[in-house]
């Protein structure tokens, strides 16, 4: 017997039947679902505002260029414009050498006279203070630096700090990795389960579904459907709840320190709506797909 | 056609069901099996559905060998058959239209057709005034004929209907039989399974006995001639 194109307006009425027939099981899927994702968005969203800490200490990403004495006045504004056209580079500001003295006899203005003699013969050079981005590679930068630029004299670049905010980031990302991970398996392991019991719950139906002719297509997509719904409404769900704990937890309470800035989660936003709903449609989806596909091959 | 050629199936746990079954249903037959529980009906049955594999023997029904077939090629034979099972297995969430129509979304009817026909069969089975009832709602003769209706909506080669008599009052009971009979007419093969012996006598049709695993008896009906 021919079969025909399925249709997916029939499979949504199904699908929707379904999870509103078994409420305590699409419930229970979406709990899970949505408490996986929001502990997976507050790691992200602590280890967001770490980073974003760690980049305000002072001098963590500048570079200070020293340009050559003999660089003439057009050859030093000539290496701003190239600085400011290298990859990673914000800003690239130069101090001249004579606001450089300046700054040096404001700084010292008990010993001024001691800069007096320097007026004529200024032994300081005109310096470029280099921004950069703080996701760009320093060493890349450096090494662009070095290779558009002839006339350096110094390039000063806080390695030591660099390195060790570094290191502390890379570690950060590594445990977030894991832990994300670790939470996506979990939440995949539980709507496994979830699924598994609402097939289980379900098997007179399906059985039935088979007696009368439906192909494991027929009877599987109204189940995927429900899960990628399951998902989209976690996924949804756990961008409300999280924006609450963030605004009450983060901002109400963390916020009140002053020694700690928070990220605004205008900045956030994007990334964990799109986050949340994309892991929440995949984990519903590839749960509801696992235990399917073993259901099937167990009673084919 | 229906063709079971030395046929055993012996279970797991070492209960031999059928031993050495040779049968053959015609086109257009009606036939009744009988037998004593135990005696191997609802492993015929479990076979026919291609629920289970026998240990050895063939089978063939409809042009398909329910032997060498694959697993996704069941739902195809599925399709050529209608079951009526014993305990109606209704969707209770669904209306009996649902039901119904449920049988045609599966082969992928379109709307308009399925609307049409599905009426159609209710008006058979004398059912079009509960379209929109659920199960609970209908008594067990009713969820009997919504069974029926959903059985034979896809015009199915073969019904087979398990014990469509039990549990029924005397004329629900007849009424089913006669709509079986009619079925029947119309060209359908019809097997019906069961207990109540006065049906068989009074219809004198085939009568397949089975009885410890093997075909016992297999008599012609008065009106069949020789099979």
């Amino acid at each position: 017997m021919k079969i025909k194109a399925p249709k997916i307006g029939y499979f949504l009425k199904l699908a929707f039947n379904g999870l509103f027939k078994n409420t305590v099981m699409t419930l229970s899927s979406i709990f899970v679902l949505l408490s996986c994702l929001v502990i997976m968005g507050s790691f992200y969203l602590v280890i967001k505002n770490v980073n974003y800490n760690i980049e305000k200490i002072d001098g963590y990403n500048k570079i200070v260029l020293f340009v050559e004495r003999d660089a003439t006045e057009f050859e030093v504004l000539e290496i701003g414009d190239k600085l400011r056209e290298i990859k990673g580079i914000e800003s690239a500001v130069l101090e001249t050498k004579e606001e450089a003295l300046e700054k040096q006899v404001s700084q010292y203005a008990e010993s001024a006279f001691l800069f007096e003699m320097y007026k004529d013969d200024n032994p300081l050079k005109d310096s470029y203070i280099i921004t950069y981005s703080t996701d760009a590679d320093v060493n890349t930068i450096k090494m662009n630096i070095e290779r558009e630029i002839d006339q350096i004299s110094k390039l000063n670049v806080n390695m030591e700090v660099v390195e060790q905010i570094q290191s502390i980031k890379n570690a950060v990302a590594i445990i977030f990795s894991w832990l994300l991970i670790l939470l996506f398996a979990v939440s995949l392991f539980v709507i496994i389960n979830t699924v598994k019991l609402s097939v289980f719950a379900r098997r007179d139906e399906i059985a039935l579904m088979r007696y009368i002719g439906a192909t494991n297509s027929f009877i599987s997509t109204p189940f995927l459907i429900e899960g990628l719904v399951i998902g989209a409404v976690s996924g949804g769900l756990a961008y409300g709840l999280q924006y609450l704990i963030y605004k009450y937890m983060m901002l109400g309470l963390v916020g009140q320190y002053e020694v700690f800035s928070i990220l605004p989660f205008a900045e956030v936003k994007e990334i964990l709506i799109i986050g949340f709903v994309v892991i929440g449609i995949a984990t519903g989806f590839i749960g509801s797909l696992i235990s399917l596909k073993k259901y099937n091959q167990e009673n084919a | 056609m229906i063709k079971l050629t030395n046929v055993t199936k012996t279970y797991p746990n070492g209960t031999q069901a059928l031993k050495n079954v040779d049968l053959t249903i015609n086109d257009g037959e009606f036939v009744f099996i009988v037998g004593p529980n135990g005696a191997g009906k609802t492993t015929l049955t479990k076979l026919l559905l291609r629920e289970e594999k026998p240990t050895s023997g063939k089978i063939e029904i409809n042009g398909y060998d329910l032997i060498k077939m694959k697993n996704r090629k069941v739902p195809s034979l599925r399709r050529t058959m209608g079951f009526v099972f014993q305990d109606y297995r209704l969707f209770p969430n669904m209306t009996v239209f649902e039901n119904v129509a449920f049988a045609m979304h599966v082969i992928g009817e379109p709307n308009r057709i399925i609307g049409k026909r599905v009426y159609k069969f209710l008006k058979l089975v004398n059912l079009e005034e509960q379209a929109h009832n659920y199960p609970y709602q209908l008594s067990g003769g009713e969820q009997r004929r919504v069974a029926l209706a959903r059985a034979l909506v896809n015009n199915p080669q073969i019904v087979i209907a398990d014990e469509p008599t039990s549990n029924s009052d005397p004329v629900m009971a007849y009424e089913m039989m006669e709509l079986l009979k009619k079925i029947n007419d119309l060209g359908k093969t019809v097997i019906v399974i069961t207990h109540d012996i006065k049906f068989v006598q009074y219809y004198d049709k085939r009568v397949i006995t089975i009885s410890d695993g093997t075909v016992a008896d297999d008599k012609a009906g008065g009106d069949d001639g020789e099979n």
